[in-house]
Formats: C-alpha cells, sequence, structure tokens
C-alpha cells in the first residue's frame, strides 16, 4: 500500500475514534505556575483520567484576578497558583465555592500559621520557604560555617558573597524581607536588613535563575525560596539549600469558581491534586515543592518536613499583602538607594574591629555603630494613606515624598557615620 | 593487545562554548564566555523562551497575544528542558510536544501546501472565542524487526488520526507528525559557512556511494535571493531568526515582525476576529532575546572515547558509513556574531542535507524542496542526553522511535546500507556502537 493511500486510511481511521476522546469533558484551569510544573500535573492528571482534558490559561495572579473579577470570559473552572492575596480576593468577592472533599491528612496549619481558608473555598496545594542557598563545597573547603540564621550572613566573612533580591523588582522578595521583619520585630529587622544588605549585591531581575549566580561562582549565598534552589540543584552535592531556624512558608492554592460549569469535575481535579498520587508530582524534580500532605514526607525521610522541623512565627498574611508596596519602597529607599553608603560604612565598622584601638577609640566605634544601629522610620498603620499609596503604586505622590524624606534620612545618617569612622580610621593609622 | 586510547577531540579550554554537565538541566547551561550585556538579553530570552504566553487583553502586555489558535502554550512545552519532544504513546493521549503539518491533495493529484483551510498546521488549541481546529491522537502498529543474531527489535509505527474537524473535513488531508527538537548549537549551526554545507552535497551520486544529499535551497520571499535550508526536519528553514518566528506564530500564535498577521486562515473568520496582543505581539527586542539565548546556549561536551569497546563503537559508525551523512566536522565563519561563535570547530554529526530515507520513514509531503521521501540529516551531538534531559524523549521526525537502535533500523533510501550493516552486526559490535553514540 502507498504512503498517500495508507495515510488517507488514517485519516479514515481517525473519524472512528474511541468515543471517550470526542466526548472528552473539558476543564479550565487558570494558573501561574511554569511550564514544568503544568506539564507534570497535567501529565499525572491525564493518565488517571484519560476522558478529562485540561486547557490552561497562565496569568500572573494580578491578572488573573483583574481577569475574573471584571468577566470569566475565559470560563475558568479552576484557579491554581501560589497567590495568597488572589485567593483572599476572590473569595472576598464571592466568586470562589466551597470544595467539599475529605481533607484527612491535610494540616489546616503549618505552625501558628494558617495555611487554607477556613470556609474551605481554597485550599493550600503546596508550600514554598523562603532560604539560603549556598555553595557548599566551596564554604566547607574554606572551613567556612554555614548560616545557620538570617543574623549569620551579617558577619563580616560574607561582605560581597551573598545574592539579595530586591522587593521592588522581584516578586517574591517583599515576603522575604518582611517576614523577618514581623518575626524580629520592625526596627531590629530592618537593621538586620541593612547589615545583610551591606554584605550583598543587590538583583532586581531574574528571580528563577538567582540560584546560578552561586553555580557560576559569582556569590556564595543567594536568599531565595525554596523550589527555585531544588530544582536547578543536582546530584553533585556541591550546593545546599537551607530554611533559617526562623523562616516563613508561603502556601499556594487550589479553589473552585463559583461559575465553574464543571463542579464535579472540579472537585475531583482538586481531589487528585491534593491526594498522595497528586502530591508526590510534587517531588518530581522539575517541580520539587513541598507536599502538604504529611503522609509524603513520612515516606520521604530525606525531606525536611516544614510541619515539624521548622520554627516559624505566625507570619501574618493580611499584614504583609497588605504592605509590600510599603515594605519595597521602604527597602528601595533605606537600602537600594544608599547601598554604596551601607557597604562603605560596615566594612569600615569591621575593619576598625580587627584593629587595637585604645580605650577611647573603642568607645567610639562603638557608639558610631549604635548609631548605624538606629532605625529612624515609625512603623505606619496598615491602614493609613501611606500604606495604601505605596500599595497603589511606587510613583504615587505620597509615597514617592516618603521615598525621598527617607533617603535623605537615612543618607545623612550614614554619611556622618561614614565621616566619623574615617576620621577613627585616621586617628587610629596615624597613632599606631 | 596494545590498544591506543585516544580523547575524541581535542582539549577543552575553559572559554569554550561547550558545558561538561550530563544532567537533566544540560542543555540549559549557557555559555561561560558571555559580557554582562549578553547576560541580560540572554536571560530576558531565556525568560520569554520558558514563558506561558497569555491570552489577550492582559495586565501583562509583554507577553499576550497566545493564539487565536496554537499548538502549545510556550516553547519550553514542545522542547522540555531544551531536549526533544515526545509522542504519546496511546490514541488516548494528547499530543503535548508535536505537532501535525497539514497538506491538501486535491482532485486532480495536486498536493497544495499550506492547506488551504487549515494552514500549515493543524492547531489543536484555540482562545476560547475561537474554535480549534481539530484533535489528533496517534496510534501504531507494532511488530519486530530481527537481527541477524536473532535478536527481535521491538518496533512501532505511527498512524496520524484527525478528528473533530472545525472547519472542513479532513478528507484528502496529508500529515507529517513532528515532536520538537533538541535545541543544541543553534546559533553554530546557523555559523556554518554555505561552502562547507555545499561541499558535502552529492545530489547525482557522482561518488557512487549509494549516498546523495542535496541542499535544500530556500528563497527569501522578501528579499527573492535563495539560502540554505538548515533548520527543521526537512531543511527547510535557512536562518535561525526565521526558525524561531516561525515557531512562535505556527506553534503559540505569537505575530512578529517577519509573521505580522495572525495565523488564521481566510476561512477561519473566529479566528480573524479574535483580539490581538499587539502588532506585532512578539516585539523585536523580544525576538532579539530569545535569538540570543538559542545562540548562547553551551554545547555538551562529547565524552572521551577511552576503551575498547567505544574504540569498537566508533569503528562501527565509521564502517557504517554513519559518517556520510552524520558528518563529524564544521568550522564556523570568523565573522560570526556574536564572536563566542566565530571560528569555532563544531561536532555535530550532521551534513544538513536532504536525503531519501525510504518508504518507512517518508510522510509522503513535499515541503519547501524537500519531497515526501527526504529528510534533513538529524544532528547527533548530545544525543545520548537526550533521556537524561527528559525521560519521555522519542527519535526521530515523529517520535515513532523509542530507542537509538529503533530509529537506526528505520532508516532506508540511502541510508539503507548502513541500516543492513548495523542488522549485521553481532550484538557485541552493535552494543558499542550504541554506547558510542551516547557519547557524541
Amino acid at each position: 500500500m502507498g504512503v498517500k493511500m495508507l495515510r488517507k486510511l488514517y485519516v479514515l481511521i481517525g473519524l472512528c475514534l474511541p468515543a471517550s476522546h470526542v466526548d472528552a469533558d473539558i476543564l479550565n484551569i487558570m494558573t501561574s505556575y511554569p511550564q514544568p510544573v503544568v506539564s507534570a500535573f497535567q501529565q499525572a492528571f491525564e493518565e488517571t483520567y484519560p476522558d478529562v482534558e485540561l486547557t490552561f490559561f497562565w496569568r500572573r495572579p494580578d491578572d488573573a484576578l483583574n481577569t475574573l473579577l471584571q468577566n470569566n470570559a475565559e470560563d475558568v473552572d479552576v484557579i491554581w497558583m501560589p497567590s495568597v492575596t488572589t485567593f483572599k480576593s476572590l473569595a472576598d468577592h464571592q466568586l470562589l465555592q466551597a470544595i467539599n472533599i475529605d481533607l484527612t491528612g491535610l494540616p489546616q496549619a503549618i505552625g501558628h500559621m494558617p495555611i487554607s481558608d477556613p470556609h474551605h473555598r481554597y485550599l493550600a496545594f503546596e508550600i514554598a520557604g523562603y532560604g539560603i542557598f549556598i555553595d557548599k563545597q566551596s564554604l566547607e573547603k574554606e572551613k567556612r560555617s554555614i548560616p545557620q540564621t538570617w543574623t549569620d550572613l551579617t558577619a563580616p566573612a560574607w561582605q560581597g558573597e551573598i545574592a539579595l533580591p530586591v522587593p521592588s523588582k522581584v516578586g517574591f522578595a517583599p515576603m522575604l524581607i518582611d517576614q523577618l521583619i514581623q518575626a524580629e520585630g520592625w526596627e531590629k529587622g530592618w537593621i538586620t536588613w541593612q547589615k545583610i544588605a551591606a554584605n550583598s549585591k543587590l538583583i532586581s531581575q531574574n528571580a528563577p535563575f538567582m540560584t546560578e549566580r552561586v553555580q557560576t561562582g559569582e556569590v556564595r549565598a543567594v536568599l531565595v525560596m525554596d523550589f527555585f534552589a531544588f530544582t536547578s540543584m543536582q546530584q553533585t552535592g556541591n550546593y545546599q539549600f537551607i530554611y533559617p531556624k526562623q523562616t516563613a512558608f508561603n502556601p499556594a492554592h487550589i479553589g473552585i469558581t463559583i461559575n465553574s460549569k464543571h463542579t464535579e469535575l472540579a472537585a475531583k481535579f482538586v481531589e487528585f491534586m491534593l491526594s498522595e498520587q497528586g502530591q508526590a508530582v510534587l517531588l518530581a524534580p522539575d517541580v520539587k515543592r513541598l507536599p502538604v500532605r504529611e503522609a509524603l514526607y513520612d515516606a520521604n525521610h530525606m525531606m525536611v518536613n516544614p510541619f515539624k522541623q521548622i520554627s516559624t512565627q505566625a507570619y501574618d498574611y493580611q499584614l504583609g499583602s497588605a504592605r509590600r508596596g510599603y515594605i519595597s519602597m521602604i527597602f528601595d529607599a533605606a537600602i537600594s538607594d544608599i547601598h554604596p553608603f551601607l557597604v562603605k560604612a560596615w566594612t569600615l565598622v569591621n575593619d576598625l574591629k580587627q584593629q587595637k584601638l585604645n580605650d577611647a577609640a573603642a568607645k567610639q566605634l562603638v557608639l558610631i555603630q549604635q548609631q548605624l544601629e538606629l532605625w529612624p522610620i515609625t512603623q505606619a498603620d496598615n491602614t493609613s494613606e501611606m500604606v495604601k499609596a505605596c500599595e497603589t503604586s511606587q510613583q504615587n505622590t505620597l509615597c514617592m515624598q516618603e521615598h525621598h524624606r527617607i533617603r535623605v534620612l537615612l543618607e545623612t545618617q550614614y554619611q556622618q557615620a561614614i565621616q566619623q569612622l574615617e576620621t577613627l580610621r585616621f586617628e587610629s593609622e596615624t597613632h599606631s | 593487545m596494545l590498544i591506543l586510547l585516544m580523547p575524541q577531540s581535542t582539549s577543552w579550554a575553559d572559554d569554550s562554548p561547550y558545558t561538561e554537565n550530563r544532567h537533566r538541566l544540560a542543555l540549559k547551561q549557557s555559555m561561560k564566555t558571555m559580557t554582562a550585556d549578553q547576560f541580560a538579553e540572554f536571560s530576558q530570552g531565556r525568560r520569554l523562551f520558558e514563558q506561558m504566553w497569555v491570552i489577550a487583553p492582559s495586565l501583562d502586555d509583554d507577553i499576550d497575544g497566545l493564539g487565536p489558535l496554537y499548538n502549545s502554550i510556550s516553547c519550553l512545552q514542545c522542547h522540555p528542558a531544551n531536549g526533544r519532544g515526545h509522542a504519546p504513546d496511546k490514541p488516548e493521549q494528547k499530543l503535548d510536544a508535536m505537532l501535525v503539518r497539514l497538506s491538501q491533495l486535491d482532485k486532480k493529484g495536486n498536493i497544495i501546501t499550506p492547506h488551504p483551510v487549515y494552514g500549515e498546521q493543524l492547531q489543536d488549541k484555540a482562545v476560547p472565542s475561537v474554535k480549534a481546529e481539530g484533535h489528533v491522537s496517534m496510534a501504531y502498529r507494532y511488530f519486530n524487526v530481527t537481527l541477524k543474531d536473532g535478536t527481535a527489535v521491538p518496533m512501532r509505527e505511527p498512524k496520524v488520526m484527525l478528528s473533530q474537524a472545525a472547519y472542513t473535513d479532513f478528507s484528502d488531508v496529508l500529515t507529517s507528525a513532528r515532536i520538537g527538537p533538541a535545541l543544541i548549537g543553534m546559533g553554530f549551526i546557523n555559523a556554518i559557512p554555505a561552502e562547507q554545507i555545499i561541499a558535502n552535497a552529492d545530489p547525482d551520486d557522482l561518488n557512487g556511494d549509494g549516498i546523495s544529499g542535496r541542499v535544500n535551497w530556500i528563497k527569501d520571499s522578501m528579499t527573492g535571493l535563495t539560502h540554505i535550508g538548515r533548520f527543521g526536519y526537512k531543511a527547510n528553514v535557512a536562518s535561525l531568526k526565521a526558525q524561531v518566528v516561525n515557531a512562535f506564530h505556527g506553534d503559540l500564535g505569537i505575530t512578529s515582525s517577519i509573521h505580522p498577521k495572525e495565523n488564521c486562515t481566510l476561512v477561519q473568520s473566529d479566528c480573524l476576529k479574535a483580539l490581538s496582543g499587539g502588532e506585532p505581539e512578539l516585539r523585536e527586542a523580544q525576538l532579539n532575546a530569545v535569538t540570543v539565548y538559542m545562540q548562547l546556549l553551551a554545547i555538551p561536551k562529547p565524552l572521551s572515547i577511552d576503551n575498547e569497546q567505544l574504540l569498537l563503537g566508533q569503528q562501527m559508525f565509521n564502517k557504517s558509513n554513519c559518517l556520510a551523512c552524520h558528518h563529524a566536522k564544521f568550522t564556523t565563519s570568523k565573522e560570526t556574531k556574536p564572536q563566542q561563535l566565530a571560528s569555532t570547530t563544531i561536532s555535530p554529526y550532521s551534513d544538513f542535507l536532504l536525503h531519501d530515507m525510504g518508504e518507512g520513514l517518508a510522510d509522503g509531503r513535499p515541503d519547501q524542496g524537500a519531497t515526501g521521501r527526504e529528510w534533513r540529516t538529524t544532528p547527533l551531538w548530545a544525543i545520548g542526553l537526550s533521556k537524561i534531559v527528559n525521560s519521555h524523549a522519542n527519535y526521530l521526525h515523529d517520535g515513532r522511535a523509542r530507542t537509538l537502535l529503533e530509529a537506526i533500523l528505520w532508516h532506508g533510501g540511502e541510508a539503507q546500507a548502513s541500516q543492513q550493516a548495523v542488522i549485521n552486526m553481532s550484538s557485541e559490535q552493535r552494543e558499542a556502537l550504541l554506547n558510542y553514540l551516547q557519547r557524541l
């Protein structure tokens, strides 16, 4: 039989496809997960349910929320993404329905932190934690200690060896910054960030590729979310991701829209995603996210179980999500804009600490350091006009005015300190 | 017996365009020699390559414009981890890393390409206001090929099955299924001087070796000039940039300066009415970034041939005349930009020429100068990484081959003698050959 004849025959065969295929149910899912994650779950689900065809609409969380609030033109049945604020807003707008599936084996909180909606309109699907991705091999080679806390990164040995994401530019960074501020308190938290920043290169782009800065040797540590590290790590054992003793975890959620035309099918999908079979897909090499189903941790003893092994002070999502813009503005004003001053001042402090200073000079150094560790910015209330203004836009006039005020304040504080430190260094060198 | 253990190639400098990584991300590594500006553009290109595109309108107007008709939502979908795609194993499995090219056979027996109603390829997905063109599934006829030593090799012959025709029925449609190819050394292929490719052509088989590779000359519709086709399974695309915009347009439905109109045919009125994501949707800077990304991906370094078995495998490769088409050495042009691609000796193991591969592999669908029996020699570099990068990876244009041996046994036409040589090998020789291929 000739090839052309064969081809015609194949087309004819195609007209007699199994009914299951022709009648496949279609479920529309809106997501912001990357392709490898979507592909892994699509494949796993469709293998289990070959009669169901999944269609994915990709949108970033803000865009997804905007689309769903305006008009559900895409007939979305399921929302599946890491964005607490999107789900909360959808629930507030009565756009999600309660999910009626068996939740046995699915924790409702991590530490003191609730991870799912108490009314079950959105359920935690996976969690991602903040931590430090390090070049373990090179640190061990030089007998350097492995950082165990965020504060460990303020040590002088880390000078120039850290990559720190800028929250106004890198999507996951506002919560990274805020979790420490919430844990340590407003003043102490910001001072810790200033000191870490003084040791860091500030990174303004390409969040998914930040771990490469460690793997290429540009820096030895990068502050990042766990899955970025896990998906980029190979089996060489040269690198390690560390959850600091106190950190925060960000749950991703899944929910069913109130207008879904395929509610039963959507529930079946959610059930699959939260089942042991679905949760196991999270462990695939290109996915590597932390399951919410604890049984997965029991079966994989190598994995850190954040539900049991990590200390998490309750992170206030409501507070954090309301002030993402405000935190980002302060970071820019008090850290990014004056970064060279931070580096210079703390380098001088650390250098002077290594020198043999006389009593007066040593006292002077302590005073200057105390001056640098003063945080002059009062925390604005979450309902304040300032927080709202910065949440609207960093270009909002009120937000920009505050940005300018903080920058001038901190710049002056640091310039004065640098002047004093340089004088101290000069005197110290002259007398030695 | 004294065996001389030779490295496969000369030593590699630190600034070479190669990566020594052999892990699942090996095809995603960047060259180490990038400037800061290049790294910024490379990173932007990678982001766009991995981006799942958005249906217009969107708040993110730099990444919207998916469809109206499309096959995949991202480049990465068909090239997972920059590796090769795969074919579904069963009719009920969806196509997620392959597509089907279309032509129409008219009543007089003429072949019309692209298909007048469906266009160049069947897009089985569409934005909500538009009908997807149809459904594709794959079925297989399974059989064994018995080698001379008695080994039975499982084979499968694919059948493309079209259904759910949205615009006109699929009678008299010619199909050609294609999996996404691995993205290795694309910038280097683009930089091979034309004369080096032409030098290997022997369209009339003047040397009498039974192999008659020929250049697929592609006419640029804008300039009228002809260029050597060097990309695509039929060598029907002349430049890397053209390959990028064609894929964005055909596979994702993303317009560009070169394809400014949406991928709708005139009869697809719903498609024509759909919202656009911009004019064009892929901006020039974005196109350049994706091209730079392709150019500056590192090539996996070949592994050394350092034991008797591998030397035997190399010997079998040469003796079976595989090198006649899977050509081992080219040197890129010294004028090539960026500089990292210039004056570099590469081993793609392809001559980038068209060869008659016999009836078994023929798709019966002529494609821009290539006949229905002709295929471009597939580069073999880093083929040993296929299953490491993507465990589902398949071989040959339509992913029918699940193993390298299966792929070899599909070789016919000009490659018939090489195929027969492999059939006649002892199991030891065959194992050695297959292990050698893993190290290219």
